[in-house]
């Protein structure tokens, strides 16, 4: 039948195709021309010629970095989009003056900027930040001996504030597209909430929550700023400093374009199942 | 063996009392139809029966046991919706599944009582089926078999049918009668298509603005409305005002501003009251020529004029005049009449209730 339909379709073109170049030739400009010249010239050596030289030099030096990268990107990703399912679910299920009150609260976080975030992270969790000097004058911790949190629990700190309200945004706006009538209809043969939940709820909202889970991936991988203001050039840090630090201190472009490479390469993973489930929306 | 009691009932949204004072007893097994007009509080009553709205006051029996304070997932209620309300991601199966397994029953006990319900409403080839891959019709029947497969005492539905189309509509008034009469389930139903209310139901509860109107057998609403408002909704009343001036046996004389005289049944109108007459198309009958003859009782024979005819297959639709009054008529095709004529209508007085305004 699809591919009927297809057929008689055929490939003419019809003239008004032509109104896509400008967004097209954008496209290739700014994504597909970097991103094409960035993968060719991770396999140039020094010397000009084709080789995996930096790609070797990426993996002795950087391989903790990689899986740090990978590691806080899998981490955060589920623990923002946990947050984000069970908040969403309570405000899809309460209605109160509390619950009310968090929905116009939560979505703060999405208007402010990484590196404004970076900045307050930086204040917020430093071992001398407002965190430590709290947790001091309720006698939880010695000043002395603050937590130390430029590492990966406080990076994680810094990513779910800023990418669970994000979340929350797709993920609940999902749930408030579920008509009262399927709740009630789960309620009314016996289930409890926990059964509404994880038996009616998630399974139907189970396109956005994925969507959601991997634009904050992509995000994820691809953020400089905040791990580059909590952690730097400390070890182990993310691929993202790691490629500023190639560049900047020694104009290495073609470890750096490999370094580039791998960080694809943890998206492209995630990008082949959202175009699919799209794909699928579509059908 | 279960009945349905509501005592009392009182919802306010604000200042609209969405259910005023609502009183109603649906015995072992009846389906009562709870029929009005847009906003006015038939969702609000199943809601508050299923327990997703709490009553500002009032109480619900269920089998003399009060359930006002019960959670919805503890009332033995099955929900009938508009729109389905199949669960998109589970087959045919695991949608009647799925209240038998928070029940926490064996496996081949769900299947077959699930297999049961499906021969009930005649889809047993569709069992694995997703919602999306049936029609209208059937997502509808799969609904009510969801709802039937958990035996609940009370079954209640909230225009199941409003989302098909005209045909297919009239079809399920009766297949959702003959299971009904089936399963013998107590069954609240709720509509705003009188007809659909006639065909399936036991019982009528007539409700405006959170009341009710009247209630009783269809038949007998139709036949002996107790208002204008009912009399309104039921059929394509047309209404003629007057002044109660007299009786003459069982009959009750008005007269209208502009000078007719008409005979009805007044039941409970006192003279010098003012009336309504209710005057239903298949009551207006066409007197033909012939049938005018010496000696035939002339009360209630009127000339009329024929204002627009409209042909509507079956029958004939006229709207007539006489003076200022405007009434709805039918005729067969045979004597289709046309715009313009005169014609001597008699308007049975038998079959005239005469109303308080
Ligand atoms: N959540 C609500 N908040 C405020 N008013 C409401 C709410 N729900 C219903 N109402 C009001 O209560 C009255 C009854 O509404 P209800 O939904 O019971 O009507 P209905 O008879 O089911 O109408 P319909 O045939 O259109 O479905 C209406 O006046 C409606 O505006
Ligand atoms: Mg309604």
């Amino acid at each position: 039948m699809f591919a009927d339909a297809r057929k008689r379709r055929g490939f003419i073109f019809p003239p008004y195709v032509f109104l896509l170049f400008p967004a097209v030739l954008f496209m290739l400009l700014i994504y597909a021309y970097p991103f094409i010249s960035s993968v060719i010239r991770s396999f140039i050596n020094k010397n000009g010629a084709l080789s995996f030289d930096n790609y070797i030099k990426s993996w002795d030096l950087y391989l903790k970095d990689i899986l740090f990268t990978f590691s806080i990107t899998i981490f955060n990703t589920l623990a923002s989009g946990t947050i984000a399912v069970l908040l969403s679910v309570y405000f899809r299920l309460h209605d109160s003056v509390i619950s009310r009150f968090l929905i116009n609260l939560y979505r703060l976080p999405i208007f402010i900027p990484f590196v404004v975030v970076a900045q307050m992270m930086n204040g917020f969790l430093a071992p001398h930040g407002l965190l430590n000097i709290a947790l001091a004058q309720l006698k939880l911790i010695d000043l002395n001996n603050p937590l130390q949190l430029f590492n990966f629990i406080g990076l994680s700190f810094g990513f779910i504030w800023k990418l669970a309200p994000f979340t929350i945004l797709i993920i609940y706006g999902g749930f408030q597209m579920i008509d009262n009538s399927y709740i009630e209809a789960a309620r009314s043969s016996g289930a409890r909430r926990l059964n509404l939940i994880i038996r009616i709820l998630i399974p139907m909202n189970k396109p956005s929550i994925m969507v959601a889970l991997v634009l904050i991936y992509s995000q994820i991988v691809g953020t400089f700023t905040l791990p580059y203001m909590l952690i730097g050039g400390k070890i182990p840090t993310t691929i993202t400093v790691d490629i500023a630090h190639r560049v900047n201190y020694f104009m290495d472009f073609g470890v750096a374009n490999a370094l580039g490479v791998f960080s694809y390469i943890l998206v492209f993973v995630t990008a082949i199942y959202y175009l699919k489930t799209k794909a699928r929306e579509v059908k | 063996m279960s009945n349905l009691k509501l005592i009392s009932i009182l919802k306010k949204y604000g200042k609209v009392k969405a259910i005023d004072n609502l009183n109603l007893e649906v015995q072992d097994g009846e389906l009562v139809t709870l029929l009005g007009p847009s906003g006015c509080g038939k969702t609000t009553t199943l809601r508050t029966i299923s327990g997703f709205l709490a009553p500002d006051s009032g109480d619900i029996y269920i089998n003399d046991r009060r359930i006002t304070d019960i959670p919805p997932e503890r009332r033995g209620i099955g929900l009938v919706f508009q729109n389905y309300a199949l669960w998109p991601h589970m087959t045919v199966f695991q949608n009647l599944a799925f209240g038998l397994q928070m029940r926490k029953l064996p496996k081949d006990e769900i299947k077959r009582r699930v297999k049961q319900r499906l021969e009930t409403v005649r889809l047993e080839e569709y069992e694995n089926r997703y919602p999306r891959e049936l029609s209208g019709g059937q997502q509808q029947r799969v609904a009510l078999a969801r709802a039937l497969v958990l035996e609940p005492d009370i079954l209640l539905l909230d225009e199941p049918l409003s989302n098909l189309d005209a045909l297919l509509r009239e079809k399920m008034r009766f297949e959702i009668a003959r299971i009904h009469k089936e399963s013998g389930v107590t069954t609240v139903y709720v509509t705003h298509d009188q007809t659909e209310a006639m065909v399936i139901s036991d019982r009528i509860i007539i409700l405006n603005k959170g009341r009710i109107m009247q209630q009783g057998k269809p038949e007998d609403i139709y036949e002996n409305p107790a208002n204008k408002f009912v009399a309104s909704f039921m059929g394509n009343t047309s209404f003629i005002n007057g002044t109660v001036v007299g009786f003459n046996g069982k009959y009750t004389l008005v007269k209208t501003g502009d000078g007719l005289t008409i005979y009805g049944i007044g039941r409970k109108v006192k003279k010098g009251e003012n009336v309504v007459i209710a005057v239903r198309p298949e009551n207006v009958q066409f007197v033909l020529p012939p049938d005018i003859r010496g000696g035939m009782k002339s009360n209630n024979l009127f000339s009329m004029e024929i204002e627009r005819e409209t042909y509507i297959g079956e029958v004939v639709d006229y709207q007539l005049r006489i003076k200022s009054w405007s009434i709805r008529a039918k005729s067969a095709v045979s004597n289709k009449m046309t715009k313009g004529e005169t014609v001597k209508i008699y308007l049975d007085p038998d079959k005239m209730p005469i109303l308080s305004e």
